[in-house]
């Protein structure tokens, strides 16, 4: 099997809040990233999904762990090094509102990463510029290249983005929510696009969202974050229909469901309102957890495991849960 | 009973480059102890619709046509003080943004206990404080978080401030656009649930507005379909459901992953919604149509109903065969 194109090897990262609080954002977070695969990152806001995009891209620094990119272990790299392979790896962001620059055209924006890479003639940069506008469907080109942001709707000021990461042909792409604030048929659009980089240039995406059911659509593979512990790690169809972690079914609940949904079991594995009274130096989402063991989940931690091929849960659970349930049958689900 | 009859509302903006029609001649209605739900695309005038409902439109916009009936009285016509009353009393509503709908430098109990005060001044200190804690506790929020400013809350709890502040008068509509829209997913199924209890247990009516048609479909009894200032379809949720009529529905509809046994590609409508000063009689969905004929460029959509109750906005051909 050919080697993964990023591999995360107990990544830890912690803030010290303004209250003089530790926080940890992540927690010895293993996880491998396979060439051409569209990887998906799952949690709520605070989960330290985003925060494992920007470690990635090296627009942090880890407090402990390894990331290596393509082999190369991206935290030793001098600036030199690192602009080079700034090159390989792009991100895009939420809000299209925010990530483009409001007095640049679109041209502009595009050929920024060109000018600073010094990739290509003038004359040359202009046609990858316009051949990346066509590919995000900003056709035809002329009729956007001298636009400004504001002139766009937000789906086209998304597709500008990402045309802006596409326009240096990058091996690896960090997507952070870049459909949350778009309306669902134009989402839609967005996961085409990314669908179409992966398939015809083997792009590498990872996706990271709250959105379980977009990660589900558009991913290879799903990994569920809770407060920067991974918890569960699978195929995303095979995560969704056949959950192993309390968490993700307590997810999966909570997504807004239409069609024939009888036939989706609710799971109620979420506890209202958290335990308390209870000490707790076991697993992280114990205080949240209805079936979790008193004892066991509350004083030892679990560990990530596989439980099935290429299935893995951090839950001591897991087992015992899958027997009581399975789920089965179709219903759309809210993106 | 009806509580609010909407008819043929049309409602205008005066911009920079001249007057846009955001609202064409919209009807909906909504029982007593029922809820409608909203949906559409960012631009489509479901914003302007619940504004327009509450009497808080902005300045340069203007009713141009139709009328808001409110238990059968035009509240286009009422004075100030009628209007004073039925805002918040009758109708009260919940925005999108829960951080700017409170004030950040007053404890959210004094906020809450200032609503009730503005219109019901003879209150006793007693009573009010009882009031606020039986609202706190109706939308689960713990009542020491009472003395709490805003800024010490989660998304998830200020959203509950505000929909403990919307039900402070009980009001008998609640208009909530967007609601929790910024919310986690784990936060938005508690809320919707809380909702759907309130419309239960106290008869309240909700008009329920978001681009989410998922979110919309799980709380809403009735469903209205907005396109580019216009309702294309509306019916009860189980019509639309079961047989989604009008091609932007059922574009709309197919945008959604479906979780099943294999993965479906989406069908993503192409383009992009249509916004323009000045639409003429055609169909307006008509460049992004899948179904789009000779018909609709010769033609005016009319109003068809395929069954009691639903009723879609387009060609006159018969849709619902082509559906079933």
């Amino acid at each position: 099997m050919q080697s993964p194109i990023v591999d995360i090897r107990e990544l830890t990262k912690t803030y010290i809040t303004k209250r003089k609080e530790l926080l940890v954002a992540l927690n010895k977070v293993s996880l491998k990233i396979h060439r051409g695969e569209i990887f998906g990152l799952v949690g709520e806001s605070g989960s330290g999904k985003s925060t494992l995009g920007r470690l990635l891209l090296r627009l942090e620094e880890a407090d402990k762990g390894l990331i290596l990119f393509d082999g190369i272990d991206i935290g030793s790299l001098g600036n030199k090094a690192l602009k080079g392979l700034r090159k390989e790896m792009q991100i895009i962001f939420q809000d299209p509102y925010q990530s483009l620059n409001p007095y640049h055209s679109v041209k502009e924006i595009l050929l920024e990463p060109l000018e600073v890479h010094r990739l290509g003639s003038i004359k040359e940069r202009l046609s990858i510029i316009e051949e990346t506008m066509a590919m995000v469907g900003l056709m035809p080109p002329s009729m956007f290249i001298n636009a400004y942001p504001h002139q766009l709707s937000g789906g086209q000021r998304q597709r500008v983005a990402i045309a802006r990461a596409m326009v240096l042909h990058p091996k690896f792409l960090v997507a952070d929510e870049p459909t949350s604030m778009l309306d669902a048929s134009i989402s839609a659009q967005i996961f085409d696009i990314l669908l179409k980089f992966k398939d015809e240039f083997d792009l590498t995406i990872l996706f990271i969202t709250h959105n379980l059911a977009a990660a589900y659509y558009l991913c290879d593979r799903i990994g569920v974050l809770y407060r920067g512990h991974l918890v569960e790690l699978g195929p995303s169809l095979e995560l969704l229909t056949q959950p192993y972690h309390p968490y993700t079914m307590a997810l999966l609940d909570a997504i807004p469901k239409f069609g024939e949904c009888e036939i989706i079991p609710r799971f109620n594995t979420l506890q209202r309102a958290e335990a308390e009274g209870y000490e707790n130096i076991g697993c992280v989402f114990f205080k949240r957890c209805r079936p979790a063991h008193r004892i066991r989940c509350s004083h030892e931690v679990p560990q990530l495991t596989e439980i099935k091929e290429n299935h893995f849960v951090a839950c001591f659970l897991a087992e015992e849960l899958q027997q009581r349930i399975a789920a089965t049958g179709t219903c759309s689900l809210g993106i | 009973m009806e509580l609010l009859k909407v008819q043929d509302l049309s409602i205008q903006y005066m911009t920079k480059e001249g007057a846009f029609l955001a609202l064409d001649k919209v009807s909906i209605s909504i029982q007593k102890g029922c809820s409608l739900g909203v949906v559409g695309e960012s631009g489509c005038g479901k914003t302007t619709l619940g504004m327009g409902i509450m009497g808080l439109l902005p300045e340069n916009a203007s009713v141009c046509h139709g009328e808001i009936l409110f238990e059968g009285r035009d509240i286009l016509k009422f004075n100030q003080k009628e209007m004073r009353r039925y805002r918040w009393k009758d109708v009260s509503m919940i925005f999108q943004s829960a951080m700017n709908s409170l004030n950040p430098v007053k404890r959210v109990g004094d906020q809450i206990k200032e609503v009730i005060l503005a219109h019901e001044p003879h209150m006793s200190k007693q009573e009010l404080q009882d009031r606020v804690e039986a609202l706190f506790r109706l939308v689960n929020l713990p009542v020491e978080r009472l003395r709490d400013y805003p800024h010490q809350y989660s998304g998830g709890m200020r959203q509950r401030a505000v929909i403990a502040m919307a039900l402070a008068l009980n009001p008998k509509l609640v208009i909530a656009d967007e609601a929790t829209t910024a919310l986690d997913v784990i936060i938005q199924d508690q809320i919707l649930k809380e909702t759907k209890i309130l419309q239960r247990d106290f008869g309240l009516s909700i008009l329920f507005i978001s681009h989410d048609i998922a979110v919309v479909f799980d709380v809403s009894d009735d469903i209205a379909v907005m396109y580019a200032g216009q309702v294309v379809e509306i019916g009860r949720k189980h019509q639309i459901l079961k047989n989604p009529a009008h091609p932007y529905t059922k574009a709309l509809l197919s945008s959604y992953p479906k979780l099943g046994l294999e993965k479906e590609r989406l069908r993503p409508i192409p383009g992009d919604p249509k916004k323009s000063l000045v639409y003429g009689n055609t169909c307006r969905f008509m460049d992004r149509c899948p179904e789009v004929d000779r018909q609709c460029k010769a033609n005016p959509p009319q109003w068809i109903e395929l069954e009691e109750g639903h009723k879609i906005f387009c060609k006159g051909t018969a849709h619902a065969i082509a559906n079933s």
